[in-house]
């Protein structure tokens, strides 16, 4: 299955809009509306797998520029895509594909959830829209 | 008391302040707090305790006030309670002003946040408290 697309805003949340948060990453490309993971030390990069912990969605476009932080939203309402089929109110868990979510298991529930489904989907590469930082 | 919270970034509206119902006893700023009925809080002090924030200002015993102000969302220095974490997992109170990974058990409390950092024993990291994930 392939990747999912990158996050659109629906809606920033807080205050300041979005509460972005800014992370150490790699001089590498990042686009807008990636999905991050953390990493050791306070440092975000793009997620690429099911296990990745969530630390926001980039909030600009990250070049290959020399910079070594990125800025990451974390409270909002985005479009996202499902990776299987999401109930509605499920909380979320990054899936194998990047970009792309799926329902929270026992173990994924233990690290940082990507958020809340407000949208039910039927399968794989479906959007939803989905609450980051809610509750 | 000791390992109180360090702040490193309050989040949200100056760390979303909430005011709780205390005793009049002595509070000392960064002290994770957990929460009591009614709406009360108190210095952490077991394993699972459910976290209520961090506490804004020193609370002096004997002052006459009975409420305190916490954080709740931000990014402080936290200690680990001495087993470690590693980045991006969720954080539960172990003990006073100390933090644990989240066990199966720990859901069903209110958790303190996500490690930004990975812990070994008893080590200061940053955590991210609010977020909501």
């Amino acid at each position: 299955m392939a990747a999912g697309a990158v996050w659109q805003i629906i809606e920033l949340l807080g205050e300041p809009r979005g509460i972005p948060i800014r992370y150490t990453c790699a001089d590498v490309a990042i686009p807008k509306g990636t999905a991050l993971q953390i990493t050791d030390p306070r440092t975000a990069s793009a997620q690429t797998g099911t296990a990745d912990a969530f630390a926001g969605v980039a909030a600009f476009e990250k070049a290959v520029d020399g910079s070594l932080t990125i800025t990451a939203y974390t409270k909002g309402i985005f479009l996202a895509t499902s990776g299987a089929a999401v109930t509605v109110g499920a909380r979320l868990i990054p899936a194998t594909e990047a970009n792309k979510v799926i329902i929270a298991d026992a173990a994924g529930i233990l690290k940082s959830c990507v958020g809340t489904a407000l949208e039910a989907t039927a399968g794989d590469a479906e959007t939803l829209a989905i609450m980051l930082g809610g509750y | 008391m000791a390992d109180e919270a360090v702040i490193i970034e309050l989040l949200g509206n100056g760390g979303d302040p909430v005011r709780y119902t205390c005793a009049d006893a002595a509070i000392p700023k960064g002290t994770l707090l957990k929460i009591t009925d009614p709406r009360t809080a108190a210095a952490t002090a077991a394993d699972n305790d459910p976290f209520a924030g961090i506490a804004a200002f020193e609370k002096v015993s004997g002052d006459g006030a009975t409420t305190i102000t916490a954080y709740t969302h931000g990014i402080f220095d936290l200690t680990d309670s001495g087993a470690g974490v590693t980045a991006g997992e969720r954080v539960s109170i172990k003990s006073a002003n100390k933090f644990a990974k989240v066990a199966g058990a720990d859901q069903l409390f209110a958790d303190v946040g996500i490690a930004l950092e990975t812990a070994g024993a008893g080590e200061v990291i940053a955590v991210l408290i609010g977020s909501g994930f």
